[in-house]
């Protein structure tokens, strides 16, 4: 039964008991039935007929129109128009509110439609736009996400990729593994240089066949950076280098002979054409010996330039794929994979650098190296640590233990391993980037193997970056001093030899003015990188935004409440570096509240104390003055991996001063202050 | 008595040249063919300088240059690096692996008897 049938009972009910109500008065009081009672009994069932009828028509009656029209609006039927009129009614406003609100959905809804009509067109003009400008395009062009699914392709890709058109992923048209290491690449190189190096994440080249293998493919990848640099998809550029690939062995067979195979004969027939300008009188069987050799090698340089005229007949255009290969990169991969299969544990240490190579064909033969070196040492620890040279970069895999004898890395160099092309021996990969490996000995009983590469193109590190690498320090130098003194301790660490300590060079972000104005718990970031035993592991490094205010910031930056417990766990129990202790008093108070007084180095006053009569003490000037090539300084991260480097350097020469193990160097700290102090009294 | 330069290469035909340098330079000459005959020869007596070839059987150069480095008692002998390899790599690769000098084929003999001579007589 309905709302209005009960409500339509209730009133006859009433108005029933209304009617009857006088004769029952009459009745219960004893007194005889008359037309007063009877009329009165009627008008009071009126009085009730009409209060339903008012109910009935001017309350739910445009309440249940009112609900209708609602409820047809919102099923969509009736979106495009206002809402039926309700007619008479004692709803008050209600009605017209109601047609107001709905008036104000609907063209909100209008515009929503609008809109979206309107990017769908713009999409599809946009889409017709880059079809038509890569319809005529050589290279194939493929946008996929990150599961490889292709969102759109252009017609070269159709020739060049049977099965693109047909809805294939990418990953089944190319070897999946090629993308995934260039995808890796790519994310690894976004991930390093952050929000500030965007533009430094580029694109990444690789070498694959076909899925047919009829084709040898040029790929080149670049990431789609959605909302917030969250990664989207990617954009693959591929290029039949087949005919490439065909001349790159001819051409190999020339350079080979112009740097080896023809120096040998010209070397012997060089020196016996000279034996003979030079000695005109020598004794005849001497005279003959000299000129069988011309004769013989002769002929072995004619036959070589014959075989090398023959495989050189077409030209070699292009080179090998090659890119600018951040090594943070090979070293993620490498690291992994070495983790995955033979349980290494691969530490990079030192500034990680760029070079010029073929990432996935490096990265394997990289994992042959490792896997021959485990198996010859027996180790299954390694560090890998890159160096600038001044035409290339030296990548060097150390351990603790004796250098590898040439001979053996011979053999090594010529086992085979599978590239994203086949086979191919380690020595072909490492010949195609110019570079010949040797092992050596380094200090405190580690050996390398060092594997020279070639340069990045781009400069390693910009002019623009040495700028603004100053430590202006908010306090005054007697208030640095005072503060560097109340935290010279040493703990129990006064015997511990400095080469043999754990430290954290951190670098602590304030805003300008907030220590000055004596909020020094004001933090905008932190950066720290960890060293041991002298040695800077760069991949144990910490990295914070931290939020202005205590709930944490839209853009996911965490509070200092949350981000402070995580260094302090992360610093462990490793003495904490500044360069300039000024920037750093906020946090190290943050420890002393709770009752633990961390042990800190200040590399600003250790600069001071090495080199007295130099005027600039500064990050940059430091720096400079240890040799250290200035990278990254414009994050908290890079201004920590110089602090670690200086200090690195410092602890050399502080032990060429005498100065060896922790104790010493708290003691030299202290005479130095206070005689600072005393200076400064009298 | 004469000084002696071992002389290590595979190349009978370059072997030629050297040996009859050495020896018209006054100095003793011994031959070696390949890489473990020169240690042997090595051990058997120390010369006084080393014309060491690169790629050769068995044992390479730098193997035979890294080998002699790493005895203590060998410290003295000097060692020239005579290579067909001609990039610049392959001469560091040599200079880290302790050569005293090197030579890239082809070589002009003038040059290679002053150079032997450079550091077996060296100026007063």
């Amino acid at each position: 039964m309905s709302d209005r049938s009960w409500i339509a009972l209730i009133f006859a009910g009433l108005g029933l008991a209304g009617s009857v109500a006088p004769a029952a008065v009459a009745l219960w009081t004893g007194e005889p039935l008359g037309w007063a009672e009877k009329v009165s009994g009627v008008i009071i069932a009126g009085l009730f007929a009409m209060a339903w009828s008012w109910v009935d028509h001017l309350l739910l009656g445009p309440s249940a129109r009112l609900a209708a029209d609602i409820q047809d609006w919102l099923t969509g039927s009736a979106q495009e128009r206002p809402l039926g009129d309700v007619g008479l009614h004692s709803l008050g406003a209600l009605p017209d509110v109601v047609g107001h609100l709905c008036d104000a959905a609907r063209i909100e809804r209008q515009g929503l439609r609008q809109a979206a009509r309107t990017a769908s067109d713009r999409a599809q003009e946009q889409r017709a736009w880059l079809d038509v400008a890569l319809r005529d395009l050589a290279e194939c062009v493929v946008v996929c996400d990150l599961d490889h699914r292709v969102l759109f392709h252009n017609r070269a890709a159709e020739r060049l990729l049977a099965g693109v058109a047909s809805g294939f992923g990418l990953g089944a048209l190319v070897p999946r593994a090629s993308l995934d290491h260039a995808l890796d690449c790519l994310k690894a190189r976004l991930s390093t240089f952050g929000k500030d190096g965007e533009g430094l994440v580029g694109t990444t080249v690789f070498a694959c066949p076909s899925r047919s293998g009829r084709q040898l493919l040029h790929g080149q990848m670049s990431l789609v950076l959605g909302p917030r640099r969250v990664i989207t998809g990617y954009v693959a550029v591929f290029r039949d280098m087949s005919e490439n690939w065909a001349d790159l062995d001819p051409r190999d067979a020339v350079r080979q002979a112009l740097t080896r195979d023809l120096r040998g004969p010209l070397g012997s027939l060089y020196a016996a054409a000279q034996m003979l300008t030079d000695y005109p009188d020598m004794a005849a069987a001497d005279r003959s010996k000299f000129v069988g050799v011309v004769a013989e090698e002769s002929v072995r340089m004619s036959n070589r330039l014959e075989a090398m005229a023959a495989g050189s007949s077409r030209s070699a255009p292009e080179a090998w794929p090659m890119a600018d290969i951040h090594f943070s990169e090979v070293y993620a991969s490498i690291a992994a994979t070495l983790e995955h299969r033979l349980d290494i544990k691969l530490t990079m240490v030192g500034v990680p650098l760029w070079l010029h190579g073929d990432s996935h064909s490096l990265m394997e033969a990289f994992l042959a190296l490792f896997a021959a070196l485990h198996a010859h040492t027996g180790s299954s620890v390694f560090d890998m640590e890159c160096m600038l040279g001044d035409r290339r970069v030296y990548m060097d895999i150390n351990w603790k233990g004796d250098p590898v004898a040439d001979h053996r890395l011979t053999h090594w160099l010529d086992a085979e391993i599978n590239t994203a092309l086949g086979p191919q021996r380690v020595r072909d990969v490492l010949d195609r980037h110019d570079s010949e490996p040797w092992s050596l000995s380094k200090r405190g009983g580690f050996a390398a193997l060092r594997v020279p590469l070639p340069l990045a193109r781009r400069a390693q590190f910009t002019d623009a970056e040495w700028t603004g690498l100053g430590s202006p320090s908010s306090l005054t130098e007697a208030d640095i001093r005072a503060e560097l003194l109340v935290r010279a301790n040493v703990g129990a660490f006064a015997g511990r030899k400095l080469d043999h300590m754990a430290f954290l060079a951190v670098a602590v972000v304030t805003p300008l003015g907030a220590a000055q104005a004596g909020d020094r718990r004001r933090i905008t970031a932190l950066g720290a990188v960890r060293i041991e035993d002298g040695r800077l592991l760069t991949a144990r490094s910490f990295e914070r935004k931290v939020a202005a205010d205590a709930e944490g910031s839209a853009d996911g930056k965490p509070p200092l409440a949350v981000v402070l417990p995580q260094f302090w766990a992360f610093a462990d129990d490793a003495v904490l570096a500044f360069h300039g202790i000024g920037s750093a008093l906020g946090l190290l108070e943050d420890r002393e509240g709770q009752g633990i007084h961390p042990l800190v180095v200040d590399t600003m006053m250790i600069s001071s104390l090495l080199d007295p009569i130099e005027p600039d003490h500064s990050l940059e000037e430091t720096a400079r003055r240890l040799g250290i090539r200035v990278g990254d300084h414009r994050t908290e991260i890079g201004k920590a991996l110089i602090t670690a480097e200086i200090l690195i350097r410092q602890i050399d020469r502080l032990k060429e001063s005498g100065i060896h193990d922790f104790g010493q160097l708290m003691d030299t700290v202290r005479g130095r202050l206070a005689r600072a102090e005393a200076l400064v009294e009298s | 008595m004469a000084r002696s330069v071992l002389i290590v290469d595979d190349e009978p035909n370059i072997v030629i040249s050297l040996e009859f340098l050495v020896r018209q330079a006054g100095y003793e000459s011994r031959i070696a063919r390949d890489g473990d005959a020169a240690l042997a020869a090595v051990a058997e007596r120390l010369p006084d300088l080393i014309l060491l070839d690169v790629m050769m059987p068995k044992r390479d150069g730098y193997d035979v240059c890294q080998t002699i480095r790493a005895n203590p008692a060998w410290a003295g002998v000097r060692i020239i690096m005579l290579t067909a390899r001609g990039r610049e790599i392959d001469r560091e690769k040599g200079f880290a692996l302790g050569v005293d000098d090197y030579v890239t084929k082809p070589f002009s003999t003038r040059e290679v008897v002053e150079l032997i001579k450079h550091y077996l007589e060296p100026a007063p």
